[in-house]
């Protein structure tokens, strides 16, 4: 096996695709099909236990007069600033915090308990905020009351001003989740020497973090920032179960289009063609990101 | 982080059909507590030759099992099979909150079983029609009505006689009733007592003056959530009656969709689909067209005077039986809107529940007011089920076999006792305590009221904005007539109707 | 080179979920100027961690409660309690559990089976088509669910794979893999390049590296693809509800869609359900942990061994 470095260096390793077989033929069917069969079928009315008319572009000039659709973007970029801000300040705060605790066991017990709430069905975490935003009986509301700040209680979910923060919030502080998991790896990542080097030069907690651990961080976080990209065009969970796009449109957006689009009106052609648009907005959009972060080349090292 | 499926439920216990009034599901009084003892249906297979299996998909409307609809619906069904020994019926049981989706994608894939649900989104296309077959005789019905025609055997005033709006798309009857739902108000009649009210209000402007009194109480006067059923339920109560004038001039089309006047078996004028489609596209009724705006007007006083401050926040306990079921049940709200079987729901309140009809508007309230009764107290839709067009053969012969047999009175109603329902069919009595619902004036149709949006649209955020007071009554005209343009549109569409003057862009 | 080419003071310490790694190469460097037991730090964690938390503790709270209970105050614990809810949550899902669990299981092994191979393919050789496959694979994170729901369901139809446990598992292998092979791959390209030489010098193969190097040194990953797959399972009622009519092949989380009724939700029975789902996940979830830690550790020594 002494020339497994001279072979891994060929252009065409026949048994890297070997190795990948396996899994692109389960995408094939299961993944790349289905999906080919969405795009395919945005050009019939679709009827997919009987035979589905072909209708060319109509579901699509359909979709470029249908203001619903459009106006179903327009709480994104909110939610797109919120889940790049908001959502990983808290996380990125509590990996720090977990890095500069000495005690190992302490470093584990936190990191264990800030990431248990995953371990709960997300079904029930939007059925429990919704309790707390009760605007009666619910514990936010309580709270503020009990220490007197009466006028911030609010009708959370069905006031159009609120509705779409409130949902934003739910699942707050974040920490259980990906961002969290991606920011403490890097940190522990981090060699020593570096935090040291920068505590002898009096490199202060909040300095050490913009000039160092955020830096470090970059690459991960381009990963992260690409990823709430497809999340925010696929935004929808949390909507979908509390207020339906609700109270007045407030929390519309184009994934609960779609849904009403397919599920409501039955009409599966044009909730293809819908769904084929986001998917090449969501491609065009990452596209976009790739060339923001043009830097990040591939670094495969040689075998 | 991690992706989800965007599918996975919809708001909680709420569904929204296509056509009908929303959820108004039947669900039993005396069977919630029938749980997983009554599994597995008929048990032992009498092992015949050649048994057919026949499958029944629908939604668990009176308990929480996942495989029995309760002990009276196995009776109702062991009863079928003792006289059809060769037909075995299976029943799959989907929970509330999904049963909407669930089953219309099987009836759009066509791998629906024999039987399905009603009150789901779907086509003509994917299911039977059923005329030709309520044509013929019930084989189960000896004598009286129903032995020589099936369809007679019907309650004419709620079945296609009677409101041939039932129909679907394409005209045609496509579904079998196993009860009625009946829609009212309920009310606390403590909180009535300490008001000083009595029930039921007379007039529009009783109920207003009379949430006055139940707030100085100390009660919410009307419960609501931000369900669709009570924006939608009020505005089909008080339109019904407000645009009643228009009716005669509005009524274009026969339920064929001739040029003509409708007028259902029962007599009365009513305007079918196409004459509504026509009325919204040429402009003959608009949303500037007074008695609309009024409605609109009388709705937001209504909401102002009766429902609480946050109610669009209220996003607990939604479901199909009592709108704002937690605040009525806990005695907050002195007021609900809820369907017959909601009764069972309120047996653990601490207080006496009755129930009334939507209170008259008269000259006192808007200049405009017709004169005309409060109606829409009753009307098929509680259980109804459809056989998929996909079902064929011997297995459709035998599943037309088991809806005979549960539309003969003597066969459906020990099931209707025990599940408190109101009988769809001539002959059976069904449960006493319920029967009022569909009684009087109040248990007719609307033979007019607001178009419909497009079903894509809750019909709760075609006025939730106005009720918010987020949109001005001229913006809410404004949005409301350009929602109403696109649904008239899309009926247009899906039947159709592009040939006609009226419909052309 | 790489991203670590900016900071290079020494050789990078091998990646780390479980943070015990770290300790390895890095005995307890003073970074605290004040050393006392870091109170502070603690508090805002322990804060953190609560609100964190907090919903599910109500969860507990309103579980043990009837539905008129719940009504009038359902965060306040209230007597009496309700402890036959749980009772009754336990009768409704015990028959789905099993179910559940070989959904689990299955869906785990086969997205960990196609996942493992392809990340250490395309972590560590160079061929052509390389970027071009692995864009493939992050293309599928964009395609809405949604779109491909309708087609997957009359594919499973086609393939007559509906009523089945098959078609419960395969969404979950898809999801699994795709994400999985991202993380993966990721988590591959930074072990650091030193293990690799040192083991080719010793004359090992690509598949000897494979088997001896990054699958043990790719356990924290492992873990965590494991228990996303099953908390995609648990999450998971519509597609079972969809493509499952027979009662006994369906999963825990479509049984408790059942407490949801036409009159009203039994909040007190569905959330002691939810609190029982949630037993064996949180089970897994500490197992896991801990066993981030442990292959880590194991992966390093064998690794420095060399």
């Amino acid at each position: 096996m002494t020339d497994a470095g001279t072979r891994s260096r060929r252009r065409f390793p026949w048994y890297a695709y070997l190795a990948l077989l396996p899994l692109f033929a389960t995408l094939a069917v299961f993944a790349y099909y289905p999906a080919a069969s969405g795009i395919w079928h945005s050009f019939y009315e679709w009827r997919p236990g009987f035979d589905s008319p072909f209708v060319g572009l109509d579901n699509y000039a359909t979709m470029l007069a249908d203001d619903l659709w459009w106006d179903s973007f327009r709480n994104l970029g909110v939610i797109f600033v919120f889940g790049i801000t908001v959502s990983w300040a808290i996380p990125l705060l509590a990996a720090e915090l977990i890095i500069t605790l000495k005690s190992r066991r302490a470093q584990f017990f936190f990191r264990t308990v800030l990431i248990a709430p995953m371990a709960f069905p997300g079904v029930v975490t939007v059925l429990l905020w919704a309790a707390m935003y009760e605007p009666g009986d619910g514990v936010i509301n309580r709270v503020l009351r009990s220490v007197g700040l009466d006028a911030l209680a609010q009708n959370w979910v069905g006031d159009p001003q609120f509705a779409l923060l409130s949902l934003l919030l739910i699942g707050f502080p974040f920490v259980a989740g990906l961002p969290f998991l991606v920011f403490l790896t890097t940190l522990q990542n981090v060699p020593a020497e570096v935090f040291e080097a920068a505590a002898l030069d009096g490199c202060g907690r909040l300095r050490r973090l913009v000039s160092i651990d955020l830096p470090l961080m970059m690459s991960q976080v381009k990963l992260l920032v690409f990823l709430a990209t497809i999340n925010v065009l696929q935004y929808g969970f949390a909507a979908h179960l509390l207020t339906g796009g609700g109270p007045d449109n407030a929390t519309q957006v184009p994934v609960l289009r779609m849904l009403a689009v397919a599920f409501q009106a039955n009409d599966w052609g044009y909730a293809a063609t819908l769904s084929t648009t986001l998917f090449v907005l969501t491609i065009i959009l990452s596209v976009v990101i790739a060339f923001v972060r043009r830097e990040d080349r591939a670094n495969v090292r040689r075998l | 982080m991690l992706r989800f499926s965007m599918i996975e439920s919809t708001r909680r216990g709420l569904s929204r059909p296509r056509s009908s009034t929303a959820l108004r599901l039947a669900a039993g009084a005396t069977a919630v507590a029938v749980g997983l003892a009554a599994c597995g249906g008929g048990g032992a297979d009498p092992s015949a030759d050649k048994t057919l299996t026949i499958t029944l998909e629908g939604p668990n409307q009176w308990n929480e099992s996942g495989s029995s609809f309760g002990k009276p619906w196995e009776d109702l069904i062991a009863a079928f099979q003792k006289a059809e020994p060769t037909i075995k019926v299976k029943t799959v049981v989907l929970p509330l909150s999904s049963f909407s989706q669930t089953i219309s994608t099987h009836l759009a894939s066509g791998t629906a079983p024999e039987l399905v649900f009603q009150q789901v989104p779907h086509q003509p296309h994917m299911v039977h029609p059923l005329d030709e077959h309520l044509a013929k005789p019930n084989p189960y019905i000896k004598s009286g009505p129903g032995s020589e025609k099936w369809i007679d055997v019907f309650r004419q005033r709620y079945y296609v006689q009677g409101n041939p709006k039932i129909r679907n798309a394409e005209g045609k009857v496509e579904l079998v009733p196993f009860n009625l739902v009946g829609i009212g108000l309920f009310y606390n009649k403590e909180a009535f007592a300490k008001a000083g009210l009595t029930a039921p209000f007379k007039t529009f402007e009783d109920l207003l003056q009379g949430c006055a009194k139940l707030k100085a109480a100390g009660y919410t006067p009307l419960a609501m959530d931000r369900s669709d059923i009570g924006p939608e339920w009020t505005i089909r109560a008080i339109s019904g009656m407000l645009l009643d004038k228009h009716v005669d001039r509005l009524n274009t089309y026969t339920f064929d969709g001739k040029p003509g006047k409708a007028t259902s078996a029962t007599g009365a004028p009513a305007v079918a689909d196409k004459a509504m489609a026509k009325a919204v596209l040429s402009g003959e009724l608009t949303t500037k067209t007074p008695e609309v705006a009024a409605t609109l007007e009388l709705l937001k006083k209504m909401w102002d005077a009766c429902v609480d401050r946050n109610w669009s926040g209220n996003t607990e306990g939604l479901n199909g039986a009592v709108v704002g079921l937690r605040d009525f049940a806990t005695a907050k709200a002195a007021m609900a809107w809820g369907v017959n079987f909601g009764v069972s729901a309120l047996q653990d309140a601490k207080f006496d529940v009755a129930s009334m009809p939507f209170p008259q508007i008269t000259a006192e309230s808007t200049p405009l007011a017709s004169g005309a009764a409060p109606r829409f107290g009753a009307s098929i839709g509680g259980t109804s089920y459809m056989i998929p067009s996909t079902v064929k053969g011997e297995k459709l012969a035998a599943t037309l076999k088991f809806l005979q047999f549960i539309s003969t009175p003597e066969h459906i109603d020990p099931w209707l006792k025990a599940t408190g329902g109101i009988s769809a069919v001539e002959g059976a009595t069904g449960a006493e305590e319920t029967n009022a619902f569909a009684e009087g004036t109040w248990g007719d149709s609307v033979p007019l009221e607001f178009p419909a949006g497009p079903t894509s649209v809750t019909k709760l955020s075609l006025v939730e904005g106005w009720l918010l007071g987020t949109k001005s009554l001229e913006e809410q005209q404004r949005y409301l007539q350009d929602l109403w343009v696109k649904g008239a549109r899309q009926i247009v569409k899906d039947r159709k109707w592009n040939d006609e003057p009226w419909a052309k862009a | 080179m790489s991203v670590d080419s900016e900071v290079e003071p020494r050789p990078r310490s091998t990646p780390d979920l479980g943070g015990a790694g770290r300790a390895a190469t890095r005995p307890a460097a003073p970074r605290s100027r004040r050393p006392g037991n870091q109170f502070g730090i603690k508090a805002v964690l322990s804060l953190i961690a609560f609100v964190g938390l907090f919903p599910f503790l109500f969860m507990l709270m309103a579980s043990l409660k009837s539905n008129q209970q719940y009504y009038e105050s359902w965060w306040l614990p209230s007597a009496p309690f309700h402890f036959e809810n749980y009772a009754r949550a336990w009768a409704q899902i015990q028959p789905y559990f099993v179910t559940s669990v070989i959904v689990a299981a299955g869906s785990i092994i086969g997205a960990l089976a196609l996942c493992t191979v392809a990340a250490f393919v395309f972590a560590r050789y160079e061929f052509v088509g390389r970027k071009v496959l692995f864009g493939l694979i992050v293309a599928l994170l964009m395609v809405p669910g949604i779109s491909s729901l309708i087609p997957m369901f009359v594919l499973m139809r086609d393939l007559d794979l509906l009523n089945t446990r098959a078609v419960l598992v395969i969404p979950h292998i898809v999801g699994g893999a795709v994400l999985g092979t991202l993380l993966m791959k990721t988590f591959v390209e930074q072990l650091p390049q030193e293990l690799f030489d040192a083991a080719r010098v010793d004359g090992a193969s690509g598949p000897r590296m494979f088997v001896s190097i990054m699958v043990p040194l790719s356990l924290p990953i492992v873990g965590t693809i494991a228990l996303v797959t099953v908390i995609g399972v648990w999450n998971d009622f519509f597609w079972p509800l969809l493509t499952v009519t027979e009662n006994e092949l369906r999963t825990v989380s479509a049984g408790l869609q059942f407490f949801q009724t036409q009159n009203a939700t039994e909040y007190g029975p569905l959330f002691a359900g939810y609190a029982i789902a949630s037993i064996p996940l949180l089970l897994l979830f500490v197992f896991l942990s801990k066993h981030f830690l442990a292959g880590v550790q194991g992966g390093l020594s064998n690794g420095a061994g060399k």
